[in-house]
């Protein structure tokens, strides 16, 4: 029953944590100043280029709509695709203004996202992909559904996009059968008959890896604070120690490039020492304890990143479970006496370990220092059920304040 | 910038949690296992923590029979002192071949008497 209270707990920080997360994004300076506007252009209708600041949307509003100012200070402007034939950020993802083909039972132009330019084109709006040789041409959505074939339901496979496409290709005598309705595999397929077709294809920077992964080495400087329920708050005085660690960051550039998924592996040591004082059978007890515990500690939660830049100020909430490696107590005991006499003992094995779970948030600033390198500093708070407790009782819980430093490639 | 960052390090690494004994405001003395047992004599060990009393007298005592008692039980009085420490005293003679024995380290200063923890050995 305690155990179910503690996760219970857990629940409720976490979803406090989640709530701060949503605040925190909410609040962020993207949120509350404007968009997180990137360097970039926008062509207009005359065909001319105005280089200027658009802002980075991930997702269906950049489908909609085009936020461009001339410069920092200046007020944005919305673009709508009638107002202007392009917009891109610059080593990024470039939109067309484009009528799409009446499949899509949408009226007027919308933008869509340029992957490959060439004799065909491949372009894509909301994950569908489009592709253009003199008109464009949707290629449908792969869909499954179950029919009945002599009374069995059968599992049925709609790719018509690989006819559509085999259309498209059968000057150049290839085929589309084996590819796959992915942008990387659509991608590498049109870019293959651009070729055939004595043209390098011009595949727009901005086809962004689907998952990146970043690590990262660190080291810190951990206070922790214990507190044993049946003991008084003060009991133990906090454990101060460095501590060292390896950890990964992994992202979805193509669809968000500020919102990591953060897994880490260090280890800690932490020595807590406590005094306890209360009177026994006339005599009173005097108590000094030692608790010596090393953990291997694995937080996993997500970072996010206030700017979409090298450089950037960022927060990061998650969960900790630590698996203790090494424990010992230890209680030097004085029982002493009205007359003076002192009895001292030492009590070992008294106290039993378990391993912490608990929630953890963090604040901290990147710089990057080289086009693959960047170093940060980092502050984060953890509170968990202590290492002393039993399987299925958390006796004690733990308040541990972390700063951090390191770097990632 | 780079002294300022080397003294937070040292500043840091220094201030690393390593266990302490507590002072008291009267001597701390435990007592560790006995060496050098034979049927002639047995070593025994304390170790002393104290900081600001003064400690008027120090050693062991020991009995053949449950806890030993600083005025009746035979004791190894070292004297006072005013180094903290370890200490040992050798017993010679005293002690009856085959039979188990309980000794404790004991300290006095001004109003109390302190004992170590219990060791128990057997004399051979």
């Amino acid at each position: 029953m305690v155990s179910t209270s503690f996760l219970a707990r857990v629940v409720c920080r976490i979803s406090a944590g989640l709530l701060l997360a949503c605040l925190l994004i909410l609040l962020s300076p993207e949120w509350v100043h404007g968009q997180d506007f990137r360097q970039g252009y926008i062509v207009r209708n005359g065909n001319d280029t105005l280089r200027g600041l658009i802002a980075y949307r991930p997702g269906k509003k950049g489908f909609r709509e085009c936020l461009f100012k001339s410069s920092k200070k200046e007020k944005s402007t919305r673009l709508s695709p009638d107002a202007i034939e392009a917009y891109g950020l610059t080593g990024d993802a470039e939109f067309v203004s484009a009528t799409l083909p009446p499949d899509f039972h949408k009226q007027g132009k919308v933008f869509i996202r340029k992957l490959v330019q060439g004799p065909l084109s491949l372009y894509v709006y909301r994950g569908t992909f489009v592709v253009k040789k003199d008109t464009l041409v949707t290629l449908p959505r792969l869909k499954g559904n179950s029919i009945k074939v002599d009374g069995r339901m059968v599992y049925q496979e709609n790719k018509r996009y690989v006819g559509l496409l085999n259309l498209q290709l059968q000057d150049c005598s290839m085929s589309a059968n084996t590819t796959k309705y992915t942008g990387k595999e659509l991608t590498s397929l049109v870019n293959n008959y651009n070729r055939c077709k004595g043209q390098m294809a011009l595949i727009k920077a901005g086809n962004r890896p689907g998952t990146r992964v970043d690590f990262q080495a660190f080291g810190g400087f951990l206070q922790s604070n214990l507190t044993v329920n049946y003991l008084s708050r003060n009991t133990f005085s906090p454990s101060k120690t460095v501590f060292g660690g390896i950890g990964m960051d992994i992202s979805s550039p193509r669809s968000n490039d500020k919102l990591f998924v953060s897994l880490e592996a260090f280890y800690v040591k932490s020595t807590y020492q406590g005094y306890y004082e209360a009177p026994y059978n006339g005599d009173q007890m005097r108590q000094d304890i030692y608790l010596n515990v090393s953990f291997l500690k694995i937080p996993l939660g997500f970072r996010f990143n206030f700017r979409g830049t090298s450089n950037t100020p960022y927060f990061r909430l998650g969960i900790a479970q630590s698996f203790i490696l090494t424990k010992s107590d230890r209680t030097l005991q004085d029982r002493v006496a009205s007359n003076g006499v002192v009895q001292s003992d030492e009590l070992v094995g008294g106290y039993r370990f378990k391993n912490p779970l608990g929630v953890w948030g963090a604040v901290g600033y990147q710089k990057s220092i080289s086009s693959r390198i960047a170093i940060f500093g980092e502050f984060r708070f953890e509170r968990s059920n202590g290492p002393v407790g039993t399987p299925i009782q958390p006796f004690s819980h733990v308040v541990n304040y972390n700063a951090i430093c390191g770097i990632r490639y | 910038m780079n002294r300022f960052a080397f003294f937070c390090l040292v500043l840091i690494l220094l201030s690393c949690t390593k266990e302490t004994i507590t002072n008291r405001e009267y001597p701390r003395v435990t007592t560790m296992e006995v060496t050098n047992i034979s049927s002639a004599q047995a070593v025994f060990h304390g170790d002393l923590f104290f900081t600001s009393v003064a400690v008027t007298d120090y050693g062991f005592v020991w009995s053949n029979n449950s806890f030993p008692e600083i005025n009746t039980s035979p004791r190894r009085s070292l004297g006072s002192t005013t180094t903290a420490g370890p200490f040992e005293a050798t017993i010679q003679g005293d002690l009856i071949a085959g039979k188990e024995y309980t000794v404790q380290a004991y300290a006095i200063s001004t109003g109390f008497v302190v004992y170590g923890k219990v060791v128990k050995f057997t004399s051979q």
